[in-house]
């Protein structure tokens, strides 16, 4: 037994099964649309039932109180620490990991060894030691300290190596012939044909960057270097002290926070499917 | 042609063998690698031997700071708390992830809106998700217990009960990371080769019994992966609970990083912190290392 729907033939099961998955996808987002909902409602119409998933009127002043507060700063300090790390991490795993996947050298199988065995280490254990020695250099509450931890992640080396493995050699080979250096190989050759690698490394990399907030936390305490998601806490109606915030205004903050990478991940949606499934699968 | 292919490959090796220039494009990563990377581990080794605190000086303590921890009630709690979460968060994340990525995979209308909206959360920081949820799982205001009310269930204290605040973070956690599992899950499901659903089909299996026999079997390194991965994570836990319970209610949601935390930058025992991140880096090895001879990586189909 079947039905005809635009033309597919369709089963009860099936059409059940498409039903179900459209209604749990439906809520899954439903999170996201009452968040910026309610960042649009005036102060009297957040706290109340029946619950409206439309403002009645649309009102701009959660986000007026949220801009009271040094939000642009930290964006500022988000977006810049953010790209620098994306760069310099893009561009120094690059390098070394070209050097693992393409060069010979003495130490190479213990150089990938140690990076390789780094990565079953959890994050929590360096905590402490980095902070101990972010402090010591007198770095606290400078967009270094947020910076430089992050360019000794190990993903990006193990992917470009990953990537580089995989790429043929021809093209090397025939520059080499043309008396190309090694630098002149990476930089002219290697480099621009693994765009699909950078892409997801930068991804990753942003991605991690803005949204990270353990250790900002830990090492920024001023609006010189506080981050997004830690200025966020200002707005947490628990943690936000002797001043009473609403949810709106909450609301209001957490939505400008969410903006860029949810936009980032609309339009680069397959190359984020592909970073997760590269680090997750392989790494 | 073939022969130059040879001599070109045999000059090439010859130009391979033991190049410096590979130390300068090891050099600037590997700077940092040695500083923020390898350095800390062994540094917060010996931390973990000291009294260490931020000011001041340290006496040598030797393994005292890790057998304190045995006679810490306060931290066999915090422990079962954490365990808790990990038993609770684990399995639901994992059979939620694999139910979306069957249900996308099927490609169905609208499947791409599906993955899209599975996966967006994913990308937003956890001091969103945090405070968002927190907005929704409001006691007296907020959306799921309007709903639950509309049920005929009585509005639940969410995050202000014991009964409930470690189940509530449970929920915002799968929210917030269902989608990166299932990500994983599709590339699983996408390895899979065709013919065998096709050969399955042929055999008059339905789509129930091809399920079992084929495509469970054939995900089993994915699902212990995912099932890893999440593990690790969510021993790791912290965030949430900080900005949505602040480990309460009682202490009911304080888990060992949260542990971890409070000791070593509240109270600045940076030492006794130090002694319970290797402790919790021992905990985690031992479970991944147990997942591992659970789950062989081995896959036998017939």
């Amino acid at each position: 037994m079947y039905f005809r729907i635009l033309g597919r033939r369709v089963t009860p099961g099936i059409l059940t099964l498409w039903l179900i998955g459209m209604t749990i996808s439906v809520l899954w987002g439903m999170p996201l649309v009452w968040m910026v909902s309610t960042s649009l409602k005036p102060e009297g119409q957040i706290m109340r039932y029946p619950i409206e998933w439309l403002p009645r009127q649309v009102s701009l002043e959660n986000y007026q109180i949220v801009f009271n507060y040094p939000v642009l700063r930290w964006f500022w300090n988000s977006l810049f620490v953010a790209v620098a790390t994306t760069g310099l991490v893009v561009l120094f795993s690059a390098m070394a990991g070209y050097a693992l996947a393409r060069m010979r050298f003495w130490g190479r199988g213990f150089v990938f060894g140690v990076i390789l065995s780094s990565r079953m280490i959890p994050g929590a254990v360096a905590l402490i030691p980095l902070y101990l020695i972010i402090a010591r250099f007198r770095l606290l509450d400078t967009y270094l300290a947020l910076i430089m931890p992050a360019v000794a992640s190990t993903l990006g080396v193990y992917l470009f190596r990953q990537f580089f493995f995989s790429l043929p050699r021809e093209l090397e080979d025939a520059a080499l012939i043309d008396g190309c250096g090694r630098f002149g190989l990476f930089f002219r050759i290697a480099l621009p044909l693994a765009i699909p690698a950078l892409l997801t490394v930068s991804i990753i990399t942003f991605v991690a960057s803005w949204n990270d907030f353990l250790w900002p936390l830990l090492v920024t305490s001023t609006d010189t270097a506080t981050t997004m998601p830690v200025g966020m806490m200002k707005f947490n109606p628990r943690t936000a002290g002797i001043r009473r915030m609403t949810y709106g205004v909450a609301m209001a903050g957490v939505t400008i926070q969410s903006l860029p990478t949810l936009v980032l991940f609309f339009l680069l949606q397959r190359h984020f499917v592909q970073g997760v499934t590269r680090t997750g699968l392989r790494g | 042609m073939k022969l130059a292919g040879h001599w070109l490959r045999a000059r090439l090796r010859l130009h391979e063998k033991s190049e410096n220039t590979a130390y300068l494009f090891l050099l600037p990563y590997l700077l940092f690698f040695a500083a923020f990377g390898f350095l800390p581990v062994f540094l917060g080794f010996f931390v973990s031997l000291t009294d260490w605190s931020v000011v001041g000086d340290y006496q040598w303590l030797g393994l005292r700071n890790y057998i304190k921890w045995l006679g810490d009630s306060h931290l066999v709690k915090v422990t079962l708390n954490t365990l808790r979460y990990t038993v609770l968060s684990v399995p639901s994340v994992a059979a939620a992830s694999l139910a979306m990525a069957l249900y996308v995979n099927k490609k169905l209308a609208g499947y791409v809106f599906s993955r899209i909206v599975f996966f967006a959360p994913y990308v937003v920081a956890v001091t969103v998700t945090a405070l968002l949820w927190k907005w929704i799982l409001e006691t007296d205001f907020g959306v799921l217990n309007y709903y639950l009310m509309q049920l005929g269930i009585p509005a639940i204290p969410w995050l202000t009960t014991v009964r409930w605040a470690m189940v509530a973070l449970v929920i915002t956690k799968l929210w917030w990371d269902a989608g990166f599992s299932m990500v994983i899950f599709l590339a699983g499901l996408q390895d899979i080769p065709a013919d065998l659903y096709e050969a399955a089909r042929i055999d008059g299996g339905n789509s129930w019994r091809v399920f079992w026999h084929i495509t469970f079997p054939l995900l089993r390194p994915v699902t212990s992966l995912v099932i890893t991965l999440n593990l690790i994570l969510c021993m790791q836990t912290f965030s949430t609970m900080f900005l949505m319970t602040e480990g309460g209610p009682a202490g009911s949601t304080t888990t060992v990083v949260y542990e971890i935390y409070q000791q070593s930058f509240a109270q600045f025992k940076m030492g006794y912190g130090s002694a319970l991140s290797f402790l919790l880096f021992i905990a985690i090895l031992a479970m991944t290392l147990l997942l591992f001879r659970l789950f062989p990586e081995r896959v036998d189909v017939d």
